[in-house]
This record gives structure tokens, C-alpha cells and sequence, in this order.
């Protein structure tokens, strides 16, 4: 297929938004955490996340669950530049770290819930009922079948969401958990299918995890567009 | 020599000098021309935005009309650039390719050849007229007899049926400001707005100071919305009211041009006023460059450092007026004055003793969020007694801190998350504190032009609306030279200056306090 001029000067944009995002304010710590989270992951054997189909049914796993943090270590911090900046310039200055770390349990919370259904539901059920060299694909299929529809689009415009913060007391910690955890909410929503390709794959998967994390990068750069059905992995 | 841009209120003969009159010749040569040509009056005003169903609406486009390419579309479309550093150059080279193509289709018409863009200084103290809206915009003839082009139906002002600013609408407080460059966190949004990449509206978004006050203001007050329109329909507002149609209207080329040469005034006014010199600003924005028709056929990509100069060859003008509406006053003495400092001893401190740090922190905030449904709104701020006392020890004028260094904080008002679908809402806004004779103050005026598209959450913003950032220095130290210690119990009010509906869902998320300094 031709790569027409416009696709790739829309890829150019998109690096350029990129970068402007992960060097400006929040940018430079939170791609530090994420570098620090792929050393880990590369580190630890590449983040082998689903368990092999024989492995024993726990309900909790707590490797799997590891990998599956380390993965959102990894993968997560860019997107957050926005909301990180939120917080910390909204709160008072005593309490900045504070309200980050609340955040940032707020947003973890919801992605580990996710990642347990995820992992231990989903993700094993694909394994379980499909052949080893079908898995993969089947993950592909998912991802591209939710990329296309609107749900996913007002997720993806809903991970823009910026709200007032209280500045005192409990109303302060109560407000910025929400956030943390509405900013998850939309995060899973938008990103959830595109998390199950790397956790599916166990051979090259930091390859394939960089590649969604890049894709999900470029996504969360890009304008909010109406919510419609839309050709999967396509900008307009 | 440079073409001299001249204020409208000051042309020879009113309404029709020949300025005008030749200008209204161009526009309607221009308006003549189709949508898919690059030098046609829709074609650019769909390079400041554009909106397929609202310009359907409007009759801007009719069924069956062409679009231009989809690379004219993708290359000049929808640039305009709104609560971003970018604000000013962009608008200055717009200008200068639109003034080009006006010029080229008066000279074709046997006008002259040095004809500049006028330009409507609303807030010229000096001229009882400046505030009225300049008549040949409103006439229904040509003195020929022909319908004036610069006329227009969608211009409705601020719901009295006419347009007429007031001093407060267009007050050139932003002048006072130090830095060009500004930032989102709760200080100083700097005069030329803040650091953004190429920004038709992003989600983390703040006017700087000129554009939110006079432009925002003036946008909203002559555009306004018509008196029982719906306030959801986009179709009851005025062009001038909204970023997808402003540049439909001939009038917003005046305002324009006032905006661009209050950027010239500012520079002038004091050696210490600079533009960055950052390359960022000088040669972006990196993810999409700027690119505006010429009528030789030629498209000018351009960036900052282009057009700093308003003499180099592309832009060529100078403005008949650059002054300084604050007399040159040396407004760092003036406020060493007003903190109880002799007078003169600023003299010795550095231009670099003087700058305040820029990290900005939060002092206090409010507790709720306003809805402003058409009456007055009125919200207590509560503070970090620490952080406010911090503030107004800064204030504290010492003999001996005249030695080396005096920078004393700066203070300012965020109105945040200011969301809602009228784009023709004007609010004023008022601070007072219980403990101070003083009667309360006006701290400047908001504008509400692009709030709807900043609330929809499908648009750039995501929906989060725009944060205002209001200096109230002043202010806070006529409170410190009161006697006032802390900063407890600060009321602020916001009263509306346009009419103001329920239906306009207009709020404001979060009213703080921030102070800037080291």
C-alpha cells in the first residue's frame, strides 16, 4: 500500500505533538518512570504476563499481577503528563506530592482491576480456547474491532478531562482519587483491547508492547473528534 | 517606505474616507470570488476556521459549491491560534497575506497603491468617538448607492441592538505585563499567551492577557447572540462571537490590526517588554508550520521570527500610532510607591533585580462551582494562612531591601474550567475583602469567544473549558498598603455585562488565588 504524502506528514505531526508533550512540564519525571518501568520489564524477562495454560487457576496471581504492573509502569506515565501538571499545579504546594501519589492510587487501582479481568478472564480464556498461533491474531481482531467503535472514541476524549480540584481537607484527597480513578476509567476504556495484544504474545512481547504504547502515545496526542465508527487505526 | 496602517476614527472624512471606501471595494471583489480560490473572502476566513453545517447555515456555503482540494484544506484550513504563544505572529502574518490580497484587488479596481489596513483603537482615552463602532461598518449604501459590503446581518452586539464598548470592556491592563511568554500554572499567562505546540485549541488552555482582554471582550461584544435566539444554536450568534466564523466579518480586520499594534505598543513602551527568543517560538510551532495565500499565486510558510519585524518585505507597515497608554510610566517605581517605598529609590536597583520568578503556587480557592444564570455571582475564597502570609510579607517594604534586589510577589485571580455554550457572554469581574475601606474592584473583564468549542468534549479542549488568569496585584497591594495583613475572606464577584441565560450552562469550575515569585 502507497503511503500517501498526507499520512505522512500526519505521522510527522503527531512525533512533533509528541515530543512537545513529554518535554514540557510533567513530561521529563514521568518518561524517567516510564524508561525506569521498561528496564524493569526487559530486566525481568521481557513481563511474561498471561500464565501458560496449565499453570495453576489462583484467583490471585500474584507474578501475573506483577508483570502486569510493571507493564503499566512501563506504558502509562506519558500519557499522564496533562493530568500529573493538573494535579500538581492545582494543589497547594505542601500538599502537591501528596495529591500526585492519591492520583496516582486512584488511577492504578482502576488499571489493576482491570488488568485481573483482563488477564485472568480475557486474556486467559483466549488462551485457553484457541490454538498457541491463533491467540495473537484473535487479540488483533479485539483490539481492532473496539479501536473502531464510538465508545472508544468518547473514552479517548474523556482521558482529556481536566476538573476542578478542592484545595483542603478531605474534599482535596477525595477529589483528586476521583480523578485519578475517572482518568483510569477512561484510560482502560480507551487502551484496554490494545493491552491485550502484549499480554497475550509471549515471544517478543516488549517489542509489541512499545508498539502499542506508541500507538496509544500518538492517540492521546491527537485532537478529540466526534465519537462514530471509524476504520480502526486510522486518524480521519 | 512602509504602507501606514491609520486609525479608523482618525481618517480625514466619516464615515467614507477613502480608506474605507476602497477597502469596502476590495472586500467586495473579494466576496465575489469562490470558495475553492485561495485569495476569495471565504477562503480565508476558513483559514482562521471553519465549520461545514454553521457556514451552511449561514449561507457561507451553498449546496453544490466546490470545497478547495483537500491539500489546500489540510495546509491552510483551520489555523487560527487561540490561548498559545502563537497567538500574535500567526494573526500578524494572516493579516499581512489578507492585507496583500485587499491591496492587489483595490489596485485592479484603479485604488491606490498604498493602501494599508485601518485599524479601530477602542480604548483611546484621547477620542470622545473611539468606542463606537465606526459607522461605515453599519451604513446600508456605498455613497455610490450600492449595498456596503461591510456591512453584515450576523453582528448583534451586547443585546441592546447596538454596539457600543465601554472603557471596562477594553481596558490595556495586559500592557502592564513584564513577560511575553506565560504558562498555565496559575500565574501570569504572560502578555502573548503560553507555551503550546501548534494550538487550534488544546485541552490545557489559558488566554494570555492581550488576548483575553480587549480581543476575547471585543469579539463577543460585537458578534453578541440575537436577544431570544437559542442558546444551544449556534445559528443565534454573531460572526465575530465565534472562532469557526470571526474572519466572515470585514469589521474583524480593524480589530485585528488594534490587536497586532497594542503587540507594537508594548514592545515600545519599555526596553525590558521582549519578545522570546526562544527557537521554539521563533521558528514553529515543529508539528504544523503556518501557511497563508499570496495573490501571486504564492503561499508564504512562515513563522515567528518572520514577522517580528512589521518592516521586512512581506509585511511592510508601520502604525500611525504606537503610543504608550500608560504615558511611560515606570510601573515597577510606581508600585515601589504604592508599597510605601521612597520615591527614586528604584533608581538603583537592575533591570534583572526586578523580574519575578515565574513558579506560581496556589494560595486559596474557592469551595464550589459557580453557575452564572444571569444575576450576579458572588464566592468567598478561603486561603492557606501560611502561603497568604508568605505573600504579603513580600509586600513588606525594607529600606534595606532596596540594596540589591525588590521583587515582590505577584497576585492573581483564576477563574478555572470557565465553560458553557454562549459564546457571547461577557463577565466582569470584582474582588473585595471585608477588611479594607476600599470599595470593591474591577479586575478585569472575561470574554467568553471560542468557550463554546473549549467546552465540548469532542473538540480540542476535551471539554474542560478555558481558565482565566486575572492580575490583581494592584490590588492586593493598595490591600497591603491599607494595613491589611492577611488575605482571609477575599469575595469575588462576577457580574454579568452581556444577558446571561440558564440555558447558557455557563460555570465556573474553580475560583483561586496564586501567587508569583520566588
Amino acid at each position: 500500500m502507497a503511503v500517501s504524502a498526507s499520512t505522512v506528514r500526519a505521522a510527522d505531526r503527531h512525533l512533533r505533538r509528541l515530543w512537545f508533550g513529554l518535554t514540557t512540564e510533567a513530561g521529563p519525571p514521568l518518561l524517567a518512570v516510564s524508561l525506569a518501568g521498561l528496564v524493569l520489564v526487559l530486566w525481568t524477562g521481557g513481563g511474561n504476563s498471561v500464565p501458560h495454560r496449565h499453570a495453576a487457576q489462583r484467583v490471585l496471581d500474584v507474578p501475573a499481577a506483577g508483570a502486569w504492573l510493571l507493564m503499566l509502569v512501563a506504558m502509562m506515565p506519558p500519557l499522564l503528563t496533562d493530568a500529573v501538571s493538573h494535579v500538581w499545579t492545582r494543589s497547594l504546594k505542601r500538599r502537591r506530592r501528596r495529591q500526585v501519589l492519591l492520583f496516582t492510587a486512584g488511577y492504578g487501582f482502576v488499571w489493576m482491576t482491570a488488568g485481573w479481568l483482563l488477564v485472568s478472564g480475557v486474556a486467559r480464556l483466549v488462551i485457553t480456547f484457541l490454538p498457541g498461533l491463533l491467540a495473537a491474531p484473535a487479540a488483533v481482531a479485539v483490539a481492532a474491532l473496539w479501536q473502531a467503535t464510538p465508545a472508544k472514541q468518547a473514552c479517548l476524549n474523556r482521558c482529556h478531562a481536566l476538573p476542578p480540584l478542592s484545595a483542603f481537607g478531605l474534599a482535596a484527597d477525595r477529589d483528586v482519587v476521583r480523578f485519578g480513578m475517572a482518568t483510569g476509567g477512561s484510560c482502560v476504556g480507551s487502551c484496554w483491547a490494545l493491552m491485550l495484544v502484549p499480554s497475550v504474545i509471549n515471544s517478543a512481547h516488549a517489542v509489541v508492547m512499545l508498539a502499542a504504547m506508541a500507538f496509544m502515545l500518538a492517540e492521546r496526542q491527537a485532537r478529540c473528534r466526534p465519537a462514530a465508527w471509524r476504520i480502526p487505526f486510522r486518524r480521519r | 517606505m512602509p504602507r501606514v496602517r491609520r486609525d479608523v476614527w482618525k481618517l480625514d472624512q466619516q464615515p467614507w474616507d477613502d480608506v474605507l471606501l476602497w477597502y469596502a471595494r476590495g472586500v467586495n471583489e473579494l466576496m465575489h470570488r469562490k470558495l475553492v480560490e485561495r485569495t476569495s473572502w471565504t477562503f480565508f476566513g476558513a483559514i482562521h476556521g471553519f465549520d461545514r453545517s454553521v457556514w451552511t447555515d449561514f449561507g457561507y456555503l451553498k449546496s453544490g459549491d466546490p470545497l478547495p482540494s483537500q491539500a489546500d484544506q489540510e495546509q491552510f484550513w483551520k489555523q487560527c491560534q487561540h490561548q498559545s504563544w502563537y497567538f500574535l505572529p500567526w494573526h500578524r502574518g494572516y493579516l499581512a497575506a489578507f492585507e496583500e490580497t485587499v491591496r492587489k484587488a483595490i489596485i485592479g479596481l484603479g485604488g491606490p497603491a498604498d493602501w494599508a489596513l485601518p485599524y479601530w483603537d477602542y480604548s483611546d482615552s484621547n477620542n470622545p468617538n473611539a468606542l463606537t463602532f465606526p459607522p461605515a461598518f453599519s451604513a446600508p449604501t456605498l455613497p455610490t448607492g450600492e449595498p456596503n459590503p461591510l456591512l453584515v446581518d450576523r453582528r448583534f452586539g451586547d443585546g441592546t441592538g447596538q454596539i457600543v464598548l465601554r472603557p471596562d470592556d477594553v481596558g490595556l491592563n495586559a500592557l502592564k505585563e513584564t513577560r511575553f511568554e506565560g504558562s498555565t500554572a496559575g500565574g501570569s499567562t504572560g502578555f502573548g499567551g503560553v507555551r503550546t505546540p501548534f494550538s487550534h485549541f488544546g485541552p490545557r488552555s489559558a488566554n494570555g492577557r492581550l488576548e483575553r482582554q480587549p480581543h476575547n471582550v471585543v469579539h463577543s461584544l460585537i458578534g453578541g447572540r440575537l436577544p431570544d435566539g437559542d442558546p444551544q444554536d449556534p445559528r443565534s450568534y454573531g460572526l465575530m462571537s465565534m472562532p469557526i466564523t470571526a474572519a466572515l466579518d470585514p469589521i474583524f480586520w480593524l480589530h485585528h490590526a488594534n490587536i497586532d499594534r497594542l503587540w507594537e505598543s508594548w514592545l515600545k513602551r519599555s526596553p525590558s517588554n521582549v519578545n522570546p527568543a526562544d527557537s521554539a517560538w521563533l521558528t514553529g510551532p515543529a508539528d504544523r508550520r503556518f501557511a497563508v495565500p499570496f495573490p501571486d499565486g504564492t503561499t508564504w510558510i512562515f513563522s515567528a521570527a518572520d514577522v517580528v519585524n512589521t518592516k521586512s518585505p512581506r509585511l511592510d507597515y508601520v502604525y500611525e500610532s504606537t503610543t504608550d497608554p500608560f504615558g511611560g510610566a515606570d510601573l515597577f517605581a510606581l508600585r515601589a510607591e504604592r508599597l510605601g517605598a521612597p520615591a527614586g529609590v528604584t533608581d538603583r536597583i537592575s533591570p534583572e533585580a526586578r523580574v519575578t520568578e515565574p513558579e506560581a503556587e496556589l494560595i486559596g480557592t474557592n469551595d464550589e462551582t459557580l453557575r452564572v444564570q444571569g444575576d450576579v455571582v458572588e464566592t468567598r475564597l478561603r486561603m492557606d494562612s501560611d502561603v497568604a502570609r508568605r505573600t504579603m510579607n513580600t509586600l513588606r517594604v525594607r529600606p534595606e531591601a532596596f540594596a540589591d534586589r525588590f521583587a515582590p510577589d505577584r497576585v492573581f485571580l483564576n477563574l478555572e474550567n470557565v465553560s458553557g455554550v454562549n459564546d457571547a457572554a461577557v463577565l466582569y469581574v470584582y474582588v473585595s475583602h471585608p477588611a479594607a475601606d476600599a470599595p470593591e474592584t474591577m479586575v478585569g473583564a472575561v470574554g467568553f469567544f471560542g468557550v463554546r468549542e473549549a467546552t465540548a468534549p469532542d473538540e480540542g479542549h476535551g471539554g474542560n473549558g478555558i481558565t482565566e488568569s486575572l492580575d490583581i496585584t494592584e490590588w492586593v497591594d493598595q490591600l497591603r498598603s491599607a494595613g491589611v495583613e492577611d488575605l482571609d475572606d477575599i469575595r469575588v464577584r462576577l457580574v454579568p455585562r452581556t444577558p446571561i441565560h440558564p440555558e447558557d450552562r455557563i460555570s465556573v469550575g474553580r475560583v483561586s488565588l496564586y501567587r508569583q515569585g520566588s
